[in-house]
């Protein structure tokens, strides 16, 4: 089970909701990740095109937890505010918070970051923010209260994979908190070593979303989560240098 | 609310409508809809969005939604429109 303030889930997959080329290919690869935790942005709304579909109509709602995100903010104060609209629908009390520094890179900036997240830990929001692989950073964001910590793998949408194992296995270690391993995944195998890290979680969303068939990305994504939070579970082998027979080496009837 | 008014002036005569009407800024953009539209409930209404998920904010305070129906709107508010989409 994932526990992430006053919520449990059993799925440890998060998915974003955005660039999918349809509808009909997003609902499937939704029901297919078997995600019970689903991202959305906050954005102005074209008042003259109330008609247009919205995502959100198309899904049964007791059946997903909305994670809100922040992203669009540069500064702490416009990330509470977007947090605030988000809570306000009265769909969810949960926000991940995304200050952005960098426009090139999208990496978030970590004192906007840490501010928001403290003051929205005031406000009673359940609170996981999207935070670069700084391990002493990660700790701050706990000690301010951050229900979750989502450090990223690699910059957003970029697909790298995990740039910084060591990093990432020190904020596991020393984390008190889920951490869930956010941005960057690119491929099932990327989001099996965030979860044989130890990670309690993954959030993705571009990996899924533009892969040429996402519905059955869903499903890999699904079973490479699971896969590594089973092999985590169960322990690894210690690494050696030389080989190690797997057969006996007594009882052979040669010689 | 519609006001008629005529008369002449000099030789000319006139007739003049007056539709009474309230100009928002929504979402950045100088709109206007009919005063008797005045509540943010009716405003919503005005646009085909009353059972859509949105939240709305009147000159930057964040609206609760149980008290669209009894919130005036006046001239010059500042109202903002927004809802959830697709993002990671």
């Amino acid at each position: 089970m994932l526990k992430i303030g006053s919520y449990e889930f059993s799925s440890r997959l998060l998915l974003g909701t955005g660039k999918y080329s349809s509808f009909d290919v997003q609902k499937q690869a939704v029901e297919v990740s078997e995600t019970e935790i689903l991202t959305f942005a906050v954005r102005r709304m074209n008042i003259f095109e109330a008609s247009q579909p919205n995502f959100l109509e198309k899904l049964d709602l007791k059946k997903y937890t909305l994670l809100p995100n922040t992203a669009g903010a540069k500064t702490a104060k416009e990330a509470v505010r977007i947090a605030q609209l988000a809570k306000a629908s009265g769909l969810c009390d949960m926000i991940k918070v995304e200050v952005i520094g960098c426009q090139k890179t999208l990496l978030p900036d970590p004192i906007e970051t840490l501010k928001a997240a403290e003051e929205l830990v005031k406000l009673g929001f359940i609170v996981l923010p999207y935070t670069s692989d700084d391990v002493l950073l990660a700790k701050r964001l706990e000690e301010v209260g951050c229900h979750a910590i989502m450090p990223g793998a690699s910059p957003i949408g970029s697909g790298q994979g995990i740039i910084n194992r060591l990093n990432l296995r020190f904020i596991i270690e020393q984390s008190n908190v889920p951490v869930i391993v956010d941005a960057g995944i690119g491929t099932p195998s990327d989001a099996t070593i965030a979860m044989e890290l130890g990670a309690d979680g993954v959030l993705l969303n571009t990996a899924v979303s533009g892969a040429k068939d996402p519905i059955k990305m869903a499903k890999a994504m699904k079973l490479a989560i699971e896969s590594g939070r089973l092999g985590y579970e169960a322990g690894r082998i210690e690494k050696n240098e030389y080989a190690i027979a797997s057969s006996p080496v007594e009882g052979m009837s040669i010689g | 609310m519609v006001c008629f008014s005529s008369g002449s002036f000099d030789k000319y005569n006139f007739f003049i409508i007056e539709v009474n009407e309230l100009e928002l800024i929504i979402n950045g953009e100088k709109i206007q809809i009919p005063a008797n539209e005045s509540t943010v409930a009716e405003l919503l209404q005005h646009f085909s969005l009353h059972q859509k998920v949105v939240i709305v904010e009147l000159n930057d305070e964040i609206l609760e939604k149980e008290n669209q129906n009894e919130t005036r709107l006046s001239n010059g508010d500042k109202v903002e429109i927004v809802h959830f989409v697709g993002g990671g």
